[in-house]
């Protein structure tokens, strides 16, 4: 679990830094103050030597990545649009000082930079790719990302991204983060394999305590597939439904569970609030609280709603959990212009709970 | 919902409740009238804690605004209360946010005197540091000029004579709303009945209190004192 977050360089932040927290922490701002940005950088973190991340997130925003244009769209992840400065993301655990950390650099292709294309060079080489066909990548390219991880024992690990050139087999997916964006529906296929890890794991009930908050007639969950394709069904006194049918808060909801139950250790959730009726978000909250628990992962999640910080007061409150939850928001400075973050712990949660959330908090 | 400190308030003046903050309101008012100098009332926000108790609760917040990397000045109001040291306990509240991280409030060593730095923090305590009460008693000071506050004060003395209790907690509350009474106002709008509730804000509406400017009463010294620092260029 992370204790403190740092990010520089990347999107819209020049220096953000996140201490104090929580097991599940709440991320909220005004437009354009970079909660998604942020999600993002956790994921890169979490996934730390796989570049091709930086695309698949480029397109969760609705931006294409054409070939041949590849420098132009991973510039879009620097401060400014400029690769001049490197990005830098690092977070410390709560039982370590020691930070993991993963820099982003830009090598333009000259002479200067030889060394890092000549490394890249014998990576595709070790590949199995033909040298002159690696020759060929290298002197088309008019740039290269250089990957550096450092994990919590202080090794360095690093890969490199050429446009249109194969990833080298060292820039391993190292998954411990899982990302669910806005606009994310649970894909049908996934969930099906999803839930089946989790019958197999006996986790199933943590996923039908969920369900039942929003339908109370639920007796159990099955997989069945009567028309071929794999798919969750429920049973309510004796009829069986497909979940699909039942409604977009408690499939949305579902996802969330299923995400956890696959143990990641950080999950990410844009816009948390999406299909969930404001009665119910409070048991939503004690939901994935509970989870996060007892699977030891640590949820972040943005949100643009108040109810949504409400419930989540509410149900840590209620619980007596209060002190595993944060609350963050993110702002821009008016004296510099930076985005910051103001995070609300235990104490100042009930501080703004008892002017009834009567002031700005979102 | 309402930012906490509203863009373009670099000056926080926080108050117990609403009897409070229309005084000060109209105090501030009168100084920038009447004030040689340009004060920065246009910058100031006045701020209700809702009682003593909830006061740390505020600075928390307010450490965690928006705005708050703005303010310059920040002046905290209290009532000195009965059987407590209330200006100990505004910097003991001060103290307790400070242990909890920044930003680093700075904490008066004496009431009205600001400190230094940025922001500056002062501490009014009413009707004053050596005098339990309120901020009724403070007004019920400055109307003394008035022979209807000496009818007051004369019934008040009788009743105690009398020995019929009055808590010293509502002592000075009683006293506005018999001053008020005394002055006609409540009384003019309906010939049998008087208005249910009477405000110590209407005292400053009598003809009395404009007449005789009773905002440069000696008795308001301190509180001048202490808002013109904080509205000071």
């Amino acid at each position: 679990m992370y204790k403190s977050f740092r990010v520089k360089n990347f999107r819209c932040f020049k220096d953000l830094q996140i201490n104090d927290l929580g097991r599940v922490n709440l991320i909220a701002g005004k437009n354009n103050t970079g909660k998604t940005a942020l999600l993002e950088a956790m994921h890169l973190l979490g996934r730390p030597l796989f570049p091709p991340l930086l695309f698949e997130l480029q397109e969760l925003r609705g931006v294409e990545v054409p070939n041949n244009h590849h420098v132009p769209v991973w510039r879009l992840f620097f401060y400014n649009v400029t690769s001049d400065n490197d990005i830098q993301v690092s977070a410390r655990h709560m039982d370590s000082n020691e930070p993991v950390s993963l820099s982003i650099k830009e090598y333009a292709n000259s002479q200067e930079n030889a060394e890092a294309f000549v490394k890249h060079f014998q990576h595709l080489t070790a590949l199995g790719v033909p040298a002159a066909q690696a020759n060929g990548y290298i002197t088309r390219a008019i740039a290269m990302l250089e990957f550096i991880h450092i994990d919590e024992l202080g090794t360095a690990r690093d890969a490199h991204y050429l446009p249109n050139s194969p990833v080298p087999i060292n820039t391993v997916a190292d998954d411990k983060s899982i990302f669910l964006p806005v606009g994310w529906r649970p894909d049908r296929q996934l969930v099906a394999s999803q839930f089946s890890l989790a019958d197999l794991g006996g986790k199933l009930e943590h996923l039908e305590r969920i369900c039942r908050l929003f339908e109370p007639k639920i007796t159990d969950m099955r997989l069945l597939s009567p028309l071929g394709e794999p798919t969750i069904w429920a049973r309510l006194n004796g009829i069986q439904l497909p979940l699909n049918l039942m409604g977009d808060g408690m499939n949305h909801v579902c996802g969330f569970i299923l995400a956890m139950l696959l143990n990641p250790r950080y999950l990410l959730i844009d816009e948390i609030e999406n299909g969930i009726h404001f009665s119910l978000q409070s048991e939503v909250w004690k939901a994935i609280g509970q989870v996060a628990r007892e699977l030891d992962i640590q949820v972040f999640a943005t949100t643009h709603s108040l109810e949504m910080i409400r419930a989540a007061y509410e149900a840590f409150s209620e619980d007596g959990k209060l002190d595993e939850f944060r609350y963050h928001r993110l702002y821009r400075s008016r004296k510099t212009g930076e985005i910051k973050a103001a995070t609300y712990n235990e104490l100042d949660m009930e501080a703004v709970a008892a002017f009834d959330f009567d002031h700005e908090v979102r | 919902m309402a930012e906490l400190i509203p863009e373009g308030k670099t000056r926080l003046l926080l108050v117990e409740g609403q009897d409070d903050h229309i005084f000060f309101e109209n105090f501030v008012n009168h100084l920038a009238d009447s004030s040689d100098e340009k004060l920065h009332v246009s910058n100031l926000a006045i701020i209700q804690y809702g009682g003593r108790t909830k006061l740390t609760l505020l600075l928390r917040e307010l450490k965690k605004a928006q705005n708050f990397e703005m303010v310059t000045h920040i002046g905290i109001v209290r009532d000195s209360d009965f059987n407590t040291d209330a200006f100990r306990s505004v910097q003991d509240r001060i103290r307790t946010v400070n242990r909890e991280g920044p930003p680093t409030l700075g904490i008066p060593d004496h009431p009205i005197l600001p400190t230094i730095g940025d922001p500056r923090v002062s501490i009014l305590i009413v009707p004053s540091v050596a005098r339990e009460g309120m901020l009724d008693d403070l007004v019920m000071d400055a109307l003394a000029v008035d022979p209807v506050a000496t009818c007051v004060h004369n019934y008040f003395n009788c009743l105690e004579e009398q020995q019929v209790t009055i808590v010293p907690e509502k002592r000075s509350k009683a006293q506005i709303r018999v001053f008020l009474i005394g002055k006609n106002v409540g009384l003019d709008t309906d010939v049998s009945g008087i208005t249910d509730r009477l405000f110590l804000s209407d005292v400053y509406e009598t003809n009395l209190w404009q007449r005789k400017n009773l905002w440069e009463s000696h008795e308001l010294t301190d509180a001048k004192a202490f808002l013109t620092q904080l509205l000071a260029p």
